[in-house]
């Protein structure tokens, strides 16, 4: 007598919602990433600037030791004073240095982007794996969501992650409430510039990928759009001494637009930051409509 | 099982399908056509991947343009092309393509088990994908496509590059997925035979419109004066003799002649010549139309191109 009926049985469980479908497909791109030789290590060697941050964010209680030790990391003093004026809190402080720490993180962030990046649609039109998609109850949304999620996930580990638990510890070791109150608005600068660099580099480099089955293709890509830009704004900078030529560049309008929402002094401050914002919408917009045409195109061919 | 009225689809100038109306009722049906006769077009909007520029198409009552979700929901689909994510075993990928149905996370490893087994698929179960037999993957193919238990399947040559060990399991699934579990399932092949040994229903597709469409055996009617014959014996005599009384005869499937009389004859004719000639009947039946001649009289000239390539693949099925 067989001890394990093989013949077809129904399924008579219950259905999860849509959400679920874009985090499934989040949760499986992830951990096929993850197997990929040298990114957990790419991913640490990335977040070691996170060591400098917790440092500074230490120190940051004693203004005048702290305002020597950010100078040699990251401004000079009459710098620092330009930024943050005469009124040295450690909310003000805090401010700059998380700010700074997000700017910092840009090149690690391209750097695994351009690892994981590429591969996550371009393989499925490899191996014709969006049919496995688009037999099933979801939607090009889910699909591009789930697809995000992953960019998501990488650039949370090098950016979000750190900055949240080094924001929590220490709030926790100034024995002070009042800190976590004066402080929030770091809270909300790190939550948007985490949103910010997922939204550009992840639809860009999804739009990137949906465009060739090569992701070595893709990966040229993306790298050259991120290195071209910046070396634009470089040169057009250097060359006509043009205040606007960081419009130019991804990273920096990047990074124009993190240090507004730390309520920084911006980066670039002659133009306003609303010109980066501009500048990254459009691009962004243009992003997602290549992407979600692609996408649609594809849905059709398979 | 699948409602379709006055579906039309355009691509650009060319016209896929040509308004076909079809009522497709439940069971197992063959989709039978020539390249480019409409069969992948009419899948896709099935689906509801793409809309059609005209008319309505619907499985079991769901409007596939207007509820896609819904419908996909109760389908499962097992494509042509070879399709796998690298990076997973058998068992994680089915499981994915349970997850992506909406089965919870450990429902779909039970149940990705449950249908691994079900295709025959042992310990291999924890390979990659991408080391796996072209038999291997059509396995998994199937196992992702009934992992949600779907009320519809559609196969899309599911017998594609089998070995016939694999054929013959392949095709032994099918018809039980069919009986067993009451799924209904639409093949759509290019391997008469294939179709022929599990369908009960053929719909036929040509120019982008239905040829024809009905039960396999009312199509292969047996024709009057049209005879399968065994002969034992030297057979030139009776041939002879055969041609003489006005009829001809061509050989046949299984040493077999296929023998057409002419209208005041019968099966009497026969043993009477055999008879005459001394030679032994030993069998003798009327001749139904095989699928392939039912497939030549739908699809007339345009279908030679497909018969053509229906008996290579027939040929590689079974050698």
């Amino acid at each position: 007598m067989p001890i394990h009926e093989k013949g077809y049985r129904h399924y008579e469980g219950k259905l999860r919602g849509r959400l679920s479908r874009s985090l499934t497909i989040a949760r499986c791109g992830t951990s096929l990433a993850l197997k990929k030789r040298g990114l957990i290590a790419m991913v640490l060697l990335g977040i070691a600037p996170a060591f400098v941050l917790a440092v500074l964010v230490y120190q940051a209680s004693r203004t005048e030791e702290f305002i020597k030790l950010a100078g040699r990391f990251i401004y000079s003093s009459s710098e620092w004073q330009l930024l943050v004026g005469k009124t040295h809190t450690v909310a003000v402080i805090w401010q700059v240095i998380f700010s700074r720490f997000f700017i910092w993180q840009l090149i690690p962030v391209a750097s695994v982007v351009t690892y994981v990046g590429p591969e996550l649609i371009s393989q499925d039109l490899r191996v014709r794996a969006l049919q496995v998609y688009y037999a099933r109850p979801i939607t090009r949304l889910d699909y591009v969501l789930g697809k995000l999620m992953v960019v998501a996930v990488f650039v949370a580990m090098l950016t979000l992650v750190p900055a949240v638990l080094i924001y929590i510890v220490g709030v926790v070791l100034s024995k002070s409430i009042v800190v976590a109150g004066e402080t929030w608005p770091t809270l909300v600068g790190i939550l948007g510039g985490y949103l910010l660099i997922t939204v550009v580099a992840g639809v860009l480099v999804l739009a990137c990928s949906s465009l060739s089955r090569r992701s070595g293709s893709v990966a040229v890509a993306w790298a050259m759009l991120v290195i071209v830009t910046d070396a634009a704004h470089g040169l057009v900078g250097e060359a006509l001494g043009l205040k606007w030529s960081h419009l130019l560049s991804l990273r920096a309008n990047v990074a124009q637009l993190a240090t507004r929402l730390f309520d920084v002094k911006p980066e670039y401050a002659p133009v306003h930051w609303s010109a980066s914002l501009f500048v990254l919408a459009a691009v962004v917009v243009v992003a997602l409509g290549l992407l979600f045409r692609r996408v649609q195109v594809l849905e059709g061919e398979h | 099982m699948i409602e379709l009225v006055g579906l039309k689809k355009s691509f650009g100038e060319v016209e896929a399908l040509r308004g076909v109306t079809l009522d497709v009722p439940c069971g197992t049906v063959g989709l039978l056509g020539p390249n480019g006769a409409g069969k992948s077009t009419l899948i896709r909007i099935l689906l509801g991947l793409i809309k059609p520029t005209a008319g309505t198409a619907g499985v079991l009552g769901v409007s596939s343009t207007e509820r896609p979700l819904d419908v996909r929901a109760r389908v499962g689909y097992m494509p042509e092309d070879d399709c796998h994510i690298p990076g997973l075993s058998a068992v994680g990928y089915v499981a994915y393509a349970a997850e992506l149905s909406g089965l919870p996370p450990d429902d779909a490893i039970r149940r990705s088990h449950e249908v691994l087994d079900y295709v025959g698929m042992n310990e291999e179960r924890y390979r990659l994908v991408e080391t796996y037999s072209t038999g291997m993957r059509q396995r998994i193919k199937l196992a992702q496509a009934v992992v949600h238990d779907p009320e519809v399947l559609l196969l899309d040559e599911p017998t594609n590059g089998m070995d016939p060990g694999g054929r013959d399991d392949m095709l032994e699934l099918i018809r039980d997925i069919a009986s067993t579990a009451k799924v209904s399932v639409l093949v759509s092949s290019h391997l008469l035979p294939d179709v022929e040994e599990v369908c009960g229903h053929i719909v036929v597709l040509g120019m982008g419109a239905v040829r024809l469409q009905g039960d396999l055996a009312d199509l292969r009617t047996a024709e009057a004066g049209l005879f399968d014959l065994r002969l034992k014996g030297e057979t030139t005599g009776f041939l002879a003799a055969l041609a003489e009384a006005g009829g001809r005869a061509r050989p046949a499937a299984h040493g077999l002649l296929r023998v057409t009389l002419p209208r005041d004859a019968s099966a009497r004719t026969l043993v009477e010549l055999a008879h005459r000639t001394a030679v032994q009947i030993r069998c003798l039946r009327p001749a139904r139309n095989t699928l392939e001649e039912v497939f030549v009289q739908a699809v007339g000239e345009k279908g030679d191109t497909w018969t053509a390539d229906a008996a290579t693949g027939a040929e590689n099925a079974h050698s």
